[in-house]
């Protein structure tokens, strides 16, 4: 019996880490991920590329004191918080918005492609063999931004 | 077994539910292209819940949350309120047709509940350029105070009627088409 209790009794914990797992691991994955991607043609071009989880960024923008964020450029938060507004309801569309190309420039050379995917804004540009390419979260973005709106 | 065939069905009405959401939706596109070998191309898709969101979040000086404040308009509303109202009691016609002496060619034209407006420019690269007016989009601008544009209620009231090309021009060095329907590309 004892013996019984105590495997039940495990077994509910590995379930609960498995569960806490699965839930770390979804917040994680639905945050979405910040990617910037710069190559640059020719022997001394620059090439880099990084990817970052999004929860990451928010939980790291979470972590700045207000104090921190109040020193910041006075000029800048009032522009942010005065487009605030329309910067919340164009992300939370954007975020809604089904996976589909939203813009597409094609000059001699030059390409540049904005387009959403899962709730991520891309967008790339290729322009005479140079590489750029920049993936935001809109959802996660938009909470990072709002951080920085007074009184948000 | 049975858990299987509940779980896939469930899938599949889940996703059909977000394809059939996503149909629904109406999209605007503008379509550029010059001519030439390096002409350039143009093409935006955009959904009218994105549009609406943002015009419905834009609060500047003349512009509150789709309404567009113009001081000293310099039209009449009444008046134009009244042509509307004419317009629309209306035979299909050709109401106006303008000739300039540059060649200008001006045509506007009633068909059903819409205007049609036609310019053609034989002086500047034969230029013709094609405009559709729904009278009701016209009607729900004019909806508001006196000095008041509504660009919202128009904007609903163009996502209300549906498939339709709104603007399109054609010149020796480009084309431009502005139209609404159902699919994200554009047909």
């Amino acid at each position: 019996m004892k013996g019984n209790r105590t495997i039940i009794l495990i077994a509910a914990l590995l379930g609960l880490a498995a569960v806490l797992l699965f839930g770390a691991g979804w917040t994680l994955i639905s945050a979405g991920s910040f990617h910037i991607e710069v190559h640059e043609s020719g022997p001394d071009g620059c090439n880099f590329s990084i990817t970052l989880p999004a929860a990451l960024i928010q939980a790291v923008a979470a972590c700045v004191p207000d104090d921190a964020l109040a020193a910041c450029d006075d000029e800048a938060a009032e522009e942010i918080a005065r487009w605030w507004p329309v910067i919340e309801s164009a992300c939370e569309a954007l975020a809604e918005c089904p996976d589909c190309e939203l813009v597409r420039v094609e000059g001699y050379d030059e390409t540049v492609v904005v387009s959403t995917r899962g709730g991520t804004l891309c967008v790339a540009v290729d322009d005479h063999g140079d590489r750029v390419r920049v993936a935001v979260p809109v959802r996660t973005a938009a909470n990072i931004v709002e951080r920085l709106v007074p009184g948000a | 077994m049975k858990t299987k065939v509940i779980l896939g069905a469930l899938l599949l009405i889940i996703t059909g539910a977000n394809l059939a959401a996503a149909a629904d939706q109406h999209w605007l596109h503008v379509r550029v292209e010059e001519s030439g070998r390096h002409g350039e191309k143009v093409s935006v898709n955009l959904p009218f819940d994105l549009i609406e969101a943002v015009i419905e979040g834009v609060e500047v000086e003349e512009f509150d949350k789709g309404i567009v404040h113009i001081e000293d308009a310099e039209f009449d509303r009444k008046l134009v309120r009244t042509m509307l109202d004419v317009v629309k009691k209306a035979d299909d016609g050709v109401f106006v047709t303008v000739e300039h002496e540059r060649g200008e060619i001006v045509n506007v034209a009633k068909k059903g509940d819409e205007l049609h407006i036609r310019i053609e420019d034989e002086d500047y690269e034969d230029e013709v350029v094609k405009v559709l007016v729904p009278l009701a989009v016209a009607e729900a601008l004019l909806q508001g105070d006196e000095d008041e544009l509504n660009l919202l209620a128009a904007l609903r009231e163009l996502n209300k009627r549906g498939p339709a090309t709104l603007v399109q021009i054609e010149s020796e060095d480009e084309t431009v088409r502005v139209w609404i329907d159902k699919s994200q590309k554009g047909i």
